[in-house]
């Protein structure tokens, strides 16, 4: 199986002044297409950095992240772009969502920069409000939506299109605990259709619906957890009473 | 007491046999808790004893025994709904203990907090995966079930960020205060949780 995501040996530091902070130490990791992943830590453990890295929306101090077999340090700007318009859907933890055009408008907007055509662009975008119940809102703008509504639409703007690597911050820091689980369901039904999802969580029953779950610590990494089968789960909770 | 008033509230819908009521029990709890027939006769014994249902002159035909309610068991029945869950008193828990006892055993006490932390989660994830595939419109009883139990081990998790939090607040165990100590090794805390990252990453590739 193709990887979708790999990280060798990335380290990277954030320069204020005369001071260093490092933000993530060497981090391997080696993610199959397909395959769910949450990655949970305190607040400062790294979690935002590791995905601007891997969504190149920030380049590493030291190391290599590899978009599906291509490093994307050699990328050029254009490539860059490119790969953020049609390989990488992002969901940023403050959404940022474009306050002059409607929800429909903000889903719409990578296909229409990718050369789709308006109907077609806002036909796909519909189908994606549809999938996280915002189609009833696709007129609205967002300064008009609640912070759930506006983290919405801010998933559907990542999955729509064919983007096979969705990386998400807090995706659901905003929702309901119901609302916050069609969201999980939408997301795995994506990895199942063999699209890769990585995301930052602190909630950890959302974290759960991970193939994997990756642990950092002060910017390391530090231990990770595999899901497996439920069988002897299931068999310990129908045990004879 | 969950078999005793759970076999009172399935009468209060009708009369049964032992049989059904066993049956019913299994049903609307999911399976998730098996009922053994011995004890669901033994409890229609006891409740039989109390006043609480009594027993139908049994068919000729039929040597099965049907049970219905009296107005005193279908006052027992209401008063259980209306009456919270009494949980006793808390019990001595050795997760408790052990971080406690890690505080001041030269142990690393974030190595003991996420060696448990990553059994709470595996325990999450496969919950989880129980009910992925659940609908949970008409598997409503099972759904309720484990998001009972998800949450329970949820509080765990969240119980063990907050302990390293203020373990990491206290300033005791900075990694410089832990260089000289005697903590186990990483071997040792892959031997009951975690495993070596990059091997499971290639395992799960294949």
């Amino acid at each position: 199986m193709t990887s979708a995501l790999e990280m060798r040996g990335v380290s990277h530091e954030y320069v204020s002044g005369s001071v260093v902070i490092p933000a993530l130490t060497d981090i391997d990791i080696d993610i199959p297409a397909g395959m769910m992943v949450a990655i949970i830590g305190a607040s400062g453990s790294g979690k935002s950095t590791l995905l601007k890295l891997a969504g190149g929306l920030e380049a590493p101090t030291a190391g290599e992240v590899v978009v599906e077999g291509r490093a994307i340090r050699s990328f050029d700007d254009t490539k860059l772009a490119e790969l953020r318009r049609r390989k990488v859907g992002y969901v940023f933890q403050a959404y940022n969502l474009i306050p002059s055009l409607t929800v429909a408008e903000n889903v719409s907007l990578p296909l229409e920069l990718d050369g789709f055509s308006g109907a077609s662009a806002r036909t796909s975008a519909l189908a994606q409000l549809d999938a996280v119940g915002m189609i009833a809102l696709a007129d609205r703008f967002p300064d008009d939506l609640s912070g759930g509504e506006q983290q919405r639409t801010a998933i559907a703007r990542a999955l729509v299109g064919e983007r096979t690597l969705v990386l998400a911050d807090e995706p659901t820091g905003a929702l309901d605990s119901l609302t916050g689980e069609s969201i999980m369901r939408l997301l795995r039904r994506r990895c199942r259709a063999g699209h890769t999802v990585v995301f930052a969580t602190h909630n950890i029953a959302h974290a759960a619906w991970a193939d994997l779950v990756l642990y950092l610590r002060d910017g390391r990494l530090i231990d990770q957890t595999h899901r497996t089968d439920a069988d002897s789960l299931l068999a310990g909770l129908r045990a004879d009473a | 007491m969950v078999v005793r008033n759970g076999l009172l509230v399935m009468l209060d819908s009708g009369p049964k046999y032992g049989y059904q009521l066993k049956m019913e029990f299994e049903h609307r709890t999911s399976n998730v808790w098996a009922l053994n027939i011995g004890q669901v006769y033994t409890t229609l014994a006891r409740l039989e004893r109390d006043g609480l249902i009594e027993h139908l002159d049994s068919d000729a035909a039929d040597s099965h025994q049907l049970y219905r309610i009296t107005d005193l068991g279908r006052q027992e029945a209401r008063m259980w709904f209306a009456t919270p869950v009494d949980h006793g008193t808390p019990r001595r828990n050795e997760l408790i203990m052990k971080v406690i006892l890690s505080l001041d055993s030269g142990q690393d006490p974030r190595q003991v907090i996420q060696i448990q932390r990553a059994a709470a989660v595996k325990r999450l994830q496969e919950y989880t995966l129980l009910k992925t595939d659940v609908d949970t419109d008409s598997d409503l009883a099972w759904v309720i079930m484990l998001d009972s139990m998800l949450i329970e081990t949820e509080a765990e998790v969240r119980w063990l960020d907050l302990v390293e939090a203020r373990v990491v607040q206290s300033g005791r165990f900075s990694a410089e205060n832990l260089a000289d100590s005697p903590h186990f090794t990483a071997a040792d805390a892959r031997r009951t949780s975690a495993s070596e990252p990059s091997k499971e990453l290639k395992e799960a590739k294949r």
